[in-house]
Parts: C-alpha cells; sequence; structure tokens
C-alpha cells in the first residue's frame, strides 16, 4: 500500500492510497485467488488444475501449479496480450488459445471441467478460488492502521474482485477489527466492456452481456460478468457508484499514475485510476475522502498499450555536442 | 405450427440432482422455450425451479447457449432450433 500524496495532489484530493499488486509474484492480484484454489486442488487430490483466463489468472495459475508440481491447461481466448502468454508458458502450462472471446474460452473450459477431473481454479473450485481476493480488504485494514477508507475503487471484471473486498471489509467490521463506519466500493469498468455499470446506470437487476468487447482493458474484457449482478448490489448497498472510461481515459491514467507515483499498471489500473479522476471532477467523490484504488496488474504485461502514447527516444550522436544541444536537458 | 427439430441439451452437474443424474437427453422441440417446457415434463417440479427464478424468468444463475452461442444473443426463449443442434446450461461462473 502507498500514501499516494503526488497522486492525490494531481486529482486535487487529500488522502489516496495505492493498493498495488503489481508486484506480486505473478505480477497481478490473481495471485491471491490462485493460491487458495491450487491449494485446495491439492488437498482434494485433483490431478490437474486449470483455467480460463484474460492472461493474469492464466500467469497466476500456472505459477502456482508448477510450485504444486500439478499439470496445467488454460484456456485462453486467442487475441490476448503475448506477454501474458509467454508467462504462463514458461511455468509450463499447456495453453489451449480459443478463438473468441473471453466468454467463448470460458465456455469450452466449463464443458471441459464435465468431463476431466480438473480442478479449474475459476470455475468448479471457484468457492474457494474468490476467497483470496479478501486479503485486499484485510491488508487494506491492516496497512491503514486499522483505519478502513471511506471509498475505494475496485476494477470490475467478472464482478467476483469487487464482492470479496466487500465482504472482507465486512468480516472484518463483525470481528470487531474495524470500525462500523460505512466503506463506499465503487466499480471501475472500460468503455467498450462495461455491463456492470450499464446495470447500475440504468437502475436495472439485469446484467446485459456484451457480445464483442472492445477496449484495451483486455484483463477486464469480460462480456458475460458471472457475479456481474452481485457486483451490482455491492455497489448499491455500500453506496458506491459505477462509472466507465475510454481508452484514452485509461491511457492518461496510466501516465498519471507512472509519473506521479512510479507505478506501472496495465490498462486494469487505469481504469481505477481514470475513473477516479471522473469521479472528483462530476464531484461524486468529494475532496476530503479517504480512498483506496485497487491497481491490479502490472503494465509490464501488456505495454503495447501505451506504447504510441508515450515519447520516443531522441536519438544523437556519442558526443558530448550532441547531448548538451537537447532542447530536453532544459538547461542544465 | 414450427417443424419440430430434434435437439440434443447436456446439463451442468450442479443440476444433475434435479434431471435424474441424467447429463444430456434429447428433445423434439421448434424454440427454446419448448425445449425447456419439455424438459419441465420430464423432470418436474425441481428441475423448473432450477431453471426459472420466482418470478418465472430463466435463472440469472444459468447461462443457454445454443450451438455454443449465448442466447441472449439470438432470441431468448424465442430462438429457432434445427435437427442437430445443441443446447448447452451451464452455471454463471466465469473471470475472477
Amino acid at each position: 500500500m502507498h500514501k499516494a500524496n503526488a497522486l492525490a495532489r494531481a486529482l486535487g484530493l487529500k488522502e489516496v492510497y495505492v493498493k498495488d499488486d503489481t508486484v506480486n509474484p505473478t505480477y497481478s492480484f490473481k495471485d491471491r485467488p490462485a493460491t487458495v484454489a491450487v491449494s485446495k486442488a491439492v488437498e482434494f487430490g485433483s490431478k490437474a488444475v486449470g483455467c480460463a483466463s484474460t492472461g493474469n489468472l492464466a500467469a497466476a495459475t500456472a505459477a502456482h501449479a508448477a510450485k504444486a508440481g500439478l499439470p496445467c491447461y488454460i484456456f485462453i481466448p486467442a487475441s490476448i496480450e503475448l506477454n501474458k502468454i509467454v508467462q504462463a508458458t514458461a511455468y509450463g502450462a499447456n495453453i489451449i488459445a480459443v478463438k473468441g472471446t473471453y466468454d467463448d474460452a470460458n465456455v469450452l473450459a466449463a464443458q471441459a471441467a464435465e468431463i476431466y477431473d480438473w480442478a479449474f481454479v475459476n470455475i468448479n473450485i471457484r468457492p474457494y478460488y474468490v476467497e483470496g481476493s479478501k486479503t485486499l480488504a484485510f491488508e487494506t485494514c491492516e496497512q491503514l492502521d486499522w483505519s478502513p477508507p471511506d471509498h475505494v475503487i475496485v476494477p470490475v471484471a467478472s464482478g467476483a474482485l469487487l464482492g470479496a473486498i466487500r465482504r472482507g471489509f465486512d468480516e472484518f467490521r463483525k470481528l470487531g477489527l474495524i470500525e462500523n463506519s460505512k466503506i463506499r466500493v465503487t466499480g471501475a469498468q472500460p468503455h467498450g466492456c462495461s455491463p456492470v455499470v450499464d446495470a447500475f446506470k440504468s437502475n436495472s437487476d439485469e446484467i446485459s452481456p456484451v457480445e464483442q468487447p472492445d477496449t484495451i482493458a483486455k484483463s477486464l474484457a469480460v462480456g458475460n460478468p458471472g457475479d456481474g449482478l452481485y457486483a451490482v448490489r455491492n455497489i448499491r448497498e455500500t453506496g458506491g457508484v459505477a462509472e466507465s472510461v475510454t481508452n484514452e481515459e485509461i491511457v492518461e491514467a496510466i501516465k498519471l499514475l507512472a509519473k506521479t507515483e512510479g507505478i506501472f499498471t496495465e490498462p486494469a489500473g487505469g481504469v481505477t485510476i481514470a475513473v477516479l479522476k471522473k469521479l472528483v471532477e462530476s464531484g461524486v467523490v468529494s475532496t476530503d475522502e479517504k480512498i483506496v484504488c485497487y491497481v491490479t496488474g502490472n503494465g509490464l504485461k501488456s505495454p503495447e498499450s501505451i506504447l504510441e502514447h508515450v515519447p520516443k527516444p531522441v536519438e544523437i550522436e556519442p558526443s558530448l555536442e550532441s547531448l548538451t544541444t537537447l532542447s530536453m536537458l532544459g538547461g542544465v | 405450427m414450427s417443424k419440430l427439430a430434434k435437439v440434443k441439451v447436456v446439463f451442468p452437474s450442479v443440476i444433475a440432482s434435479v434431471t435424474a443424474g441424467e447429463k444430456e437427453t434429447e428433445v423434439s422441440a421448434s424454440t427454446l422455450g419448448e425445449v425447456i417446457d419439455r424438459l419441465v415434463v420430464k423432470y418436474g417440479d425441481a428441475f423448473k425451479e432450477r431453471i426459472f427464478d420466482s418470478s418465472g424468468n430463466l435463472s440469472k444463475f444459468l447461462n443457454f447457449y445454443v450451438n455454443g452461442k449465448n442466447i441472449s444473443f439470438l432470441k431468448q426463449l424465442e430462438t429457432q432450433l434445427n435437427d442437430g443442434d445443441k443446447v448447452l446450461i451451464l452455471p454463471t461462473v466465469s473471470g475472477g
């Protein structure tokens, strides 16, 4: 957890924290659910583990399977970032690239779970899997010295992470570890795949699936979110909101977080920061709120998402004359 | 009356308790809605209660596919069926 003073100043806020999961063992928050799920697979004596993944879960499941000595089968949509496949492959996983969307890959994995004696971490072993993400709430409380935030911003794909975080806070309240104050839980999605935001804004209890997600935030491109309805309810019940942002806003937010806090996030974290910025500008977030932003994956997972939006290197001759004529040095 | 199509229906393990342990069956029907009606007749009220919510709408905790396509992107229960089509029912779990 970082106290993000520079980011807070840039956004006109007083107290902002970044819960930084870019530096986990496989560089995303998915280590949290995957370690619980693979541990249970070992306990149950499963012959193999597997998952359907937009990339981050593939890497996490593959790494934990490697450590546990279990074969691993990963179903991915064929369009995800190559870097994410390379990582899971290096851990020794068998990668099955499905020509279709994440939801197509997930449907196939769900059918495979019916015929193979494998533990699919996000399907037939899901009740255990989701518990791992509660640690994002537990650690937030502990790292804020048991003085919980007023408001948390959570990126939403399936909606399971948001529910786990809310549940984590609730459980700590019941245990008396934190005071009985309200913590607003806000959901953040990208334009091009925002079924939870759409349901929230239309005051509906129906999640309308997105057939062809279209966003640079590939790890949030879950068009038919399994926990979408729960996410909408959790957001409403906690007094949070749901908001979506454009690709351009995501890219600007990635750069803002990197330049102010030295944290390089994948687009999902950019969605979190961009939504916070949007909510500040619209007055939904007040300047004196104590806010935690969940930044759930490392920017090195998908550098192509901002490659065209950062300055190119300036090429010079290997001489002091060439160096000292550069305007970028600003007369230093 | 539309021509009846012979279709295969595949169930997930989570509802096998209300299909007498059957994981697949064949049904003759012209639409998905007719398929469900016939399955309710075959398996009874326990099956009906798993497929529909208390308002009579399809359960939000199950997804229905025809030949791999989510019926949300087809015509829901009005989706027309042809001989050899495969109806797949899965629990709504995804992502994380």
